[in-house]
């Protein structure tokens, strides 16, 4: 059997201090207290890239770890936290869609087949919302996927993404439709 | 209004439904439209302005991932200076492990006490890799994360 360890659920300003005293045992509760949340937020948005969810949130705890020392409690720490995995997966997005041909035409002959079962018929609470579109986001190629999340998920407007990936506004426009275009059909087709 | 205007509408309210860290609001009438898109296809309804905002579930993250994040993190406290010496962490009312224990009692050096154990100990080698990993003393960091 396995014993279960005894751990002291610390205030967050005294978690803060012990962790940046270097108390190991603190260290692990900070993990253990914000790293659900953190990944979760991670892996939702990186639908398309899941393969890159585990390094990305083990950044943002490292570049945690290293601003501690600077946090000033004006928030949450687990928004703070939620702030770096923000900027991380922005510039995730960012650099993805800079990439030359990544809002090209071309795009749309690489989309593959659609690989969803058709399990998913009764689909009437929040959960299975979220699951259908968690699917739907996953199927879709990579940049559909990042360009619908960084839109109305982060809520940035075509402009603004525009200006962060040097793409004209038309062009993000034009993918956004696409990829809404794509969305809904294969919402529809799940 | 035209059929980009209410599916730019539907994506904005997908977002907040779906939205990780909100504090639950959801309007039924919007929720039931929202519900309905499910079988119903794309709705083409302009109330989809208004905001839905509900708690998703939050995911547990694999104990192999916290594992190494807590790996990552004392290396990287270790890597600046000695970590805070067993006998304080003890002090300051938390567990040790079993080996920890054994080094806090014995007749040895602050520096000694304060080497990062963790990174030559097989429960590490386990925990970031197993889901379940065969430990099975307490105070134990690895054995918290296997454990949510």
């Amino acid at each position: 059997m396995v014993t279960v360890s005894r751990s002291i659920e610390t205030d967050e300003p005294d978690l803060i201090s012990a962790v940046l005293r270097k108390d190991r045992k603190a260290t692990a509760e900070f993990v253990s207290r914000y790293a659900d949340k953190i990944y979760s937020y991670v892996r939702y948005r990186l639908i398309p890239r899941e393969d890159m969810v585990d390094d990305l949130v083990q950044e943002v705890f490292l570049e945690g770890l290293g601003g501690l020392k600077d946090f000033r409690g004006d928030s949450k720490l687990e928004e703070w936290l939620l702030g770096i995995a923000r900027h991380k997966v922005g510039d995730y997005y960012r650099s993805r869609l800079r990439e030359p041909l990544a809002l090209d035409e071309s795009a749309e002959s690489s989309l593959p087949e659609l690989a969803i079962e058709s399990q998913i018929d009764e689909l009437l609470d929040r959960e299975r919302l979220q699951e259908k579109t968690s699917l739907v986001l996953k199927s879709l190629p990579e940049i559909y996927s990042l360009v619908l999340l960084w839109r109305y998920w982060e809520k940035k407007n075509a402009q603004e993404m525009a200006a962060e990936t040097g793409k004209s506004v038309k062009a993000i426009e034009r993918t956004l439709a696409r990829a809404r275009a794509e969305f809904k059909r294969r919402w529809s087709d799940v | 209004m035209s059929d980009q205007f209410s599916e730019d509408a539907f994506f904005e309210e997908l977002a907040a439904e779906t939205a990780l860290g909100k504090e639950a609001h959801a309007p039924d009438l919007l929720k039931d439209q929202i519900f309905s898109a499910l079988t119903g296809g794309f709705p083409e309804q302009e109330s989809f302005f208004e905001r839905l905002v509900t708690e998703a579930p939050v995911v547990v993250a694999p104990p192999q991932l916290k594992s190494k994040i807590y790996s990552a993190l004392v290396l990287a406290q270790a890597e600046t200076g000695p970590l805070l010496s067993l006998s304080e962490c003890k002090k300051s009312g938390r567990d040790l492990c079993v080996f920890e224990e054994l080094v806090q009692i014995a007749p040895v050096g602050h520096t000694i006490k304060s080497l990062n154990y963790c990174r030559v100990c097989h429960a590490r080698a386990l925990a970031e890799r197993l889901k379940t990993a065969p430990i099975y003393w307490s105070g134990c960091p690895y054995v918290g994360f296997q454990n949510g």
